[in-house]
């Protein structure tokens, strides 16, 4: 496993250049209570080849990332600080109609959660897909068309030639899921943002799925931002993982570091709940409580009402970025540690060493 | 027989139209009327301002009774009848017609920019609407009647400007519902512009509604024309219209002892618009199964 190289708020200086940088991103959203924040100093590179999972309940901002960086928020949600850098261009800092012409669709392209509503259901599947060829490379119809046709099939699709005649009432929800990434890759854009694509399927199409998107990331070298709440969905697919509470990174690594010591009490929780074949309990673990409301966030940080090990001072102020060996946290447990030597004994003592190393 | 595309949103429609009977007895009953209209002069025995005199006579044949002759009589001014109906069609329908055209493309338009643009440009509109529609259209055309030369195109004008509201208003709460919708934030994703998102994506799908209130809004129109014709502020004689066909109705001994002349301009106002109303639900209901 690749280390991730960065920590939030401070990227390390990498080798690799990455594809997709996104610096300090903070948005609000306007509610008839006021203005809140719903997510907050998010952080993260995204490098080529690779994918980065988001991971979190409902709620936790992994959506409005996604979105923000695609500047498709709702019209009460404002970018309110924070670069997004893609090819090393702040698209921030472009105007609506640069986005629009060189921007999405051609470098960045992204794949809904319901494949049943993202496709226009009066338009056959061909003209979706032709559209953003014509869009954005200004070839031809019969190019066009060509490329579709191509594209279908190297999404799997059976007999593309009939399919690409059929409106998307025709096609199940997998062969729609399957147009979708046709959609999102034509154009072959380099980075694809994935917003839960495989939760309105069922288990068998989903793997088919995965494994779809598994071969593209080869042959496109595309880089994927795959959100997602699934955690077996993350451990199957992911390079690095960054787990969201709230609206924040509470942690951030590589996939096998997180599933083997997850060091933020949230994640340890998180990873716990998972549903497991060599575990005999009847009852599946929970973290107690709920995923506070957007408008109703508490003091310090976000997670201490819910935490089993929250001290005074989680309550009073919100935990820095600690570094744990190829971790990053941002939880007051690590505090020594990252002052100290790194993956030292301190580290045992974390929850995550108890529960999860030697649980 | 497939006249739409096989298997597409408007082919399921049209089957689903088929289906219902008062819908399709509607649409023949339009048609026919249709027909009518453009083949009145070969359906109609005279000329629609030809006048008629008493045989031998150097007077006009007014208010003459059903005959073989006039199969409905003569009117005020001694005119048959039966061929100032047929003719009448004509004004009617392409009244109707191109004032819902004008407010369809009114209504459209300011229903598409004010949903999908929202904010500054919504609010402005939508109070623009708020006037038109306390506008009292009456006196509005009275007024105008009695300034210009009363014209067919004043009437045409004054409907169309009156009526685009409700479409603007039905266009604008469809945008707002589609506009939210998955696949127009995934054509967004792909970087489309907003023009083409409009064109190619949000208009496609609301054209149902529209259609349906196009048929509705016909309706509405000939409704419309045959009240302020009949109030003498719309089609001027002496070109018929069912609405100025009844304005001799507005005599006393006519309405009492010469219902020929009435009755059947009437009727026919009647037939038409009901055949519409069931052609409009008819559509209502085939573009929305869920109903």
């Amino acid at each position: 496993m690749k280390p991730s190289n960065t920590t939030p708020g401070s990227p390390l200086p990498s080798n690799k250049k990455p594809l997709l940088q996104v610096k300090d991103l903070s948005v609000k959203f306007r509610t008839e209570e006021g203005m809140f924040f719903a997510v907050e100093h998010i952080s993260f590179d995204l490098e080529e080849q690779k994918t980065l999972a988001i991971v979190g309940e409902s709620g936790s901002g992994k959506s409005v990332t996604s979105l923000a960086i695609m500047q498709l928020l709702a019209e009460n949600g404002k970018i309110t600080s924070g670069e997004i850098f893609i090819d090393d261009e702040d698209i921030l800092k472009l105007s609506q109609r640069q986005v629009q012409h060189s921007i999405l669709g051609k470098k960045i392209s992204m794949i809904f959660q319901e494949p049943m509503t993202a496709l226009n259901p009066i338009l056959k599947v061909g003209e979706q897909i032709m559209e953003t060829i014509i869009e954005h490379q200004g070839a031809s119809r019969k190019e066009a068309y060509a490329i579709a046709l191509d594209t279908l099939k190297q999404v799997g699709i059976p007999s593309p030639e009939q399919r690409i005649k059929q409106y998307p009432h025709e096609l199940s929800g997998g062969m729609r899921q399957r147009v979708m990434i046709a959609m999102g890759l034509v154009t072959k854009p380099k980075i694809m943002i994935a917003d839960e694509p495989t939760t309105a399927l069922d288990v068998t199409i989903e793997a088919q799925i995965l494994n779809l998107l598994e071969n593209l990331k080869e042959t496109y070298k595309t880089a994927i931002l795959f959100v997602t709440h699934d955690l077996n969905v993350v451990a199957d697919i992911a390079d690095d993982v960054i787990v969201m509470y709230c609206g924040e990174i509470i942690e951030k690594g590589p996939v096998a570091d997180i599933f083997e010591t997850p060091r933020h009490p949230y994640t340890i929780g998180l990873l716990a709940t998972m549903p497991s074949l060599d575990n005999d309990n009847d009852i599946l673990p929970t973290i107690r409580g709920v995923v506070p409301n957007i408008t109703k966030r508490p003091t310090g940080c976000y997670f201490h009402p819910r935490c089993d090990h929250a001290m005074p001072q989680c309550a009073q102020r919100s935990p820095a970025v600690f570094q744990v060996g190829q971790q990053a946290v941002k939880c007051f447990l690590y505090e020594q540690d990252a002052l100290g030597v790194q993956d030292g004994p301190g580290v045992q003592d974390g929850p995550g060493a108890g529960e999860v190393n030697h649980g | 027989m497939t006249l739409f595309k096989k298997n597409s949103f408007y082919d399921f429609a049209y089957k689903r139209f088929k289906k219902n009977k008062l819908a399709v007895i509607g649409a023949a009953v339009t048609l026919l009327f249709v027909v009518m209209a453009i083949f009145a002069p070969l359906i109609a025995p005279y000329e629609p301002s030809e006048f008629f005199f008493v045989e031998g006579q150097n007077v006009y044949n007014k208010y003459a009774p059903p005959s073989d002759g006039h199969l409905l009589g003569t009117d005020s001014l001694g005119r048959d009848v039966f061929s100032r109906l047929i003719y009448g069609a004509r004004v009617t329908m392409m009244v109707a017609l191109l004032a819902v055209s004008i407010s369809t493309v009114i209504g459209t338009f300011i229903g598409l920019i004010t949903g999908y643009f929202g904010k500054l440009v919504d609010a402005i509109f939508m109070r623009i609407v708020d006037i038109v529609i306390s506008f009292p259209v009456l006196f509005l055309l009275i007024s105008i009647s009695t300034i210009m030369k009363p014209s067919i195109w004043i009437v045409i004008f004054a409907i169309g400007f009156v009526s685009w509201t409700s479409t603007a208003r039905l266009v604008r709460g469809e945008v707002l519902r589609v506009k939210q919708l998955d696949y127009i934030v995934a054509a967004n994703a792909c970087g489309s512009s907003s023009l083409k998102i409009i064109l190619k994506h949000i208009l496609p799908n609301i054209l149902a509604p529209i259609m349906v209130q196009i048929t509705i809004g016909t309706a509405q129109a000939i409704l419309m024309e045959a009240s302020l014709s009949f109030l003498g502020v719309g089609v001027q004689q002496p070109t018929p219209s069912w609405g100025n066909m009844l304005m001799d109705a507005q005599k006393l001994l006519v309405l009492r002892d010469m219902p020929w002349i009435w009755i059947p301009p009437g009727i026919v106002n009647l037939l038409l618009v009901l055949a519409i109303y069931f052609v409009g639900d008819g559509l209502r209901d085939a573009f929305d199964p869920k109903q």
